[in-house]
């Protein structure tokens, strides 16, 4: 057998996965580096998959595909294996142009839909934390208003307390001193009604001019 | 020849090929870029396919093809060689195409089983009438000589080189079993399947040639 026939034998057998060690070493090495090599390697693939396929793609394009390739890896280098994780997903090579070809963004095949999820969620959260914010300025508002009514809202000093008294310094004048009410309330229990509002005169009048007397 | 429908399921591929992928792969990552242009002058015609299954406009098919091995050259260390080397690159080529539809808003064309399919084995053949790349009357006549030319050889082969290859490549058994089934030595298959093939190729080669205009 010739030296030729040799190798293409040899280029026929690592087709099929038949070769190891030195001898698949220098096969694929002989493959790569010579360019009749390679054409029995493209060309036993080719008849592969047409007699699985009953046709296939072939002609010019397959050159211009693998060169264009070729381009594109220049730039490229594989990671090694237990670097941190590349993804297969990963950017678009700028060599690879044209319109239809325009770089994608990183990520995987639904990362469009998923920074919309992304922004939803972000626009949600935003959303939740205006109604928060607002909830807490009307929260603070109702305390504020609370205390500023909270004697009125005292029913024993409001109830049947007397006339109204301003008691409070110039700067800060309170309506009602809700201690002066707690005070009044209490004297009014002990000591009536009339003690506070009923002139004694009256009651003395009461006292001496009844008809009952 | 068989049709698509005929085609053998990957799982049938012999064991010791998906080993020659993997090695190719470790040479790769070691550095040696010719040897993922091996893989992709093995498996370009089949991605394209594929491709072309999913996707209706046919510029894109090459665009997307290319993204693939790209892709799949970037991240040949997350290749563990548990699956085929094909199964694992049938993957990002769909996973590509479906972004490049999203991206480009375009509609999945011709089986929606292929976008949605994730086993490469269920990979159907292209039907003739689907769009394919290149999908030119110049191209399709090519591809049409070029199928002729490739039956017409093999129906001229002596009974057993085309037996020896049609276990090969359409059965896709391992040399080891062809051996058995045609009892002989494995030394003999070799040969015979290599006898075989280059009655074939010396029949598309000038073909390819005259496609291309020069020479690789």
């Amino acid at each position: 057998m010739h030296e030729a026939q040799r190798h293409e034998e040899l280029v026929s057998a690592l087709a099929d996965g038949q070769l190891r060690g030195e001898e698949f070493a220098r096969t694929v090495e002989r493959v790569v580096r010579d360019e009749e090599a390679l054409l029995t390697w493209h060309s036993y693939h080719l008849v592969g998959d047409v007699l699985r396929s009953g046709e296939t793609i072939v002609g010019a394009q397959e050159l211009a595909f693998l060169q264009r390739l070729k381009h594109g890896l220049a730039h490229e280098a594989p990671q090694v294996r237990g670097h941190a994780a590349s993804d297969p997903l990963a950017a678009y090579p700028q060599s690879i142009k044209t319109e239809a070809t325009k770089p994608p963004q990183d990520g995987a095949a639904n990362d469009a839909s998923f920074r919309w999820k992304v922004l939803a969620g972000v626009a949600s959260m935003v959303a939740v934390a205006m109604i928060g914010w607002q909830l807490t300025e009307v929260q603070q508002g109702t305390t504020q208003l609370a205390q500023a009514t909270q004697p009125r809202a005292s029913p024993p000093m409001r109830a049947q307390s007397g006339p109204v008294v301003e008691v409070g310094s110039e700067l800060q004048p309170m309506i009602r001193d809700p201690q002066l009410d707690a005070l009044l309330a209490a004297h009014r229990q002990t000591g009536g009604n009339s003690a506070l509002v009923m002139s004694a005169g009256f009651l003395r009048s009461a006292t001496f001019e009844g008809a009952g007397r | 020849m068989n049709d698509g429908s005929t085609q053998p399921p990957l799982q049938s591929v012999s064991r010791g090929a998906n080993d020659s992928d993997v090695m190719l792969v470790e040479r790769a990552i070691a550095g040696d870029q010719g040897a993922f242009e091996l893989l992709v002058i093995k498996y370009q015609r089949r991605i394209q396919r594929l491709i072309g299954r999913m996707v209706r406009d046919v510029d894109l098919v090459e665009d997307i093809a290319q993204e693939t091995f790209i892709r799949a050259y970037r991240a040949l260390h997350q290749f563990r060689g548990d699956a085929q080397f094909y199964t694992w690159l049938y993957r990002i080529a769909v996973n590509t195409a479906k972004k490049f539809l999203m991206e480009f808003k375009r509609n999945p064309t011709v089986s929606e089983n292929a976008l949605q399919s994730d086993d490469a084995g269920d990979e159907t053949f292209w039907s003739g009438n689907e769009p394919m790349t290149d999908d030119t009357p110049e191209s399709i006549l090519a591809a049409k000589e070029i199928g002729a030319a490739v039956n017409a050889a093999m129906e001229a082969l002596p009974e057993d080189l085309r037996q020896a290859l049609i276990l090969r490549e359409i059965e896709g058994l391992s040399y080891e079993d062809i051996a058995e089934a045609m009892d002989c030595p494995i030394g003999t298959v070799r040969s015979r399947i290599f006898r075989a093939r280059e009655a074939i190729s010396g029949k598309v080669r000038p073909m390819l040639e005259k496609q291309t205009g020069k020479r690789w």
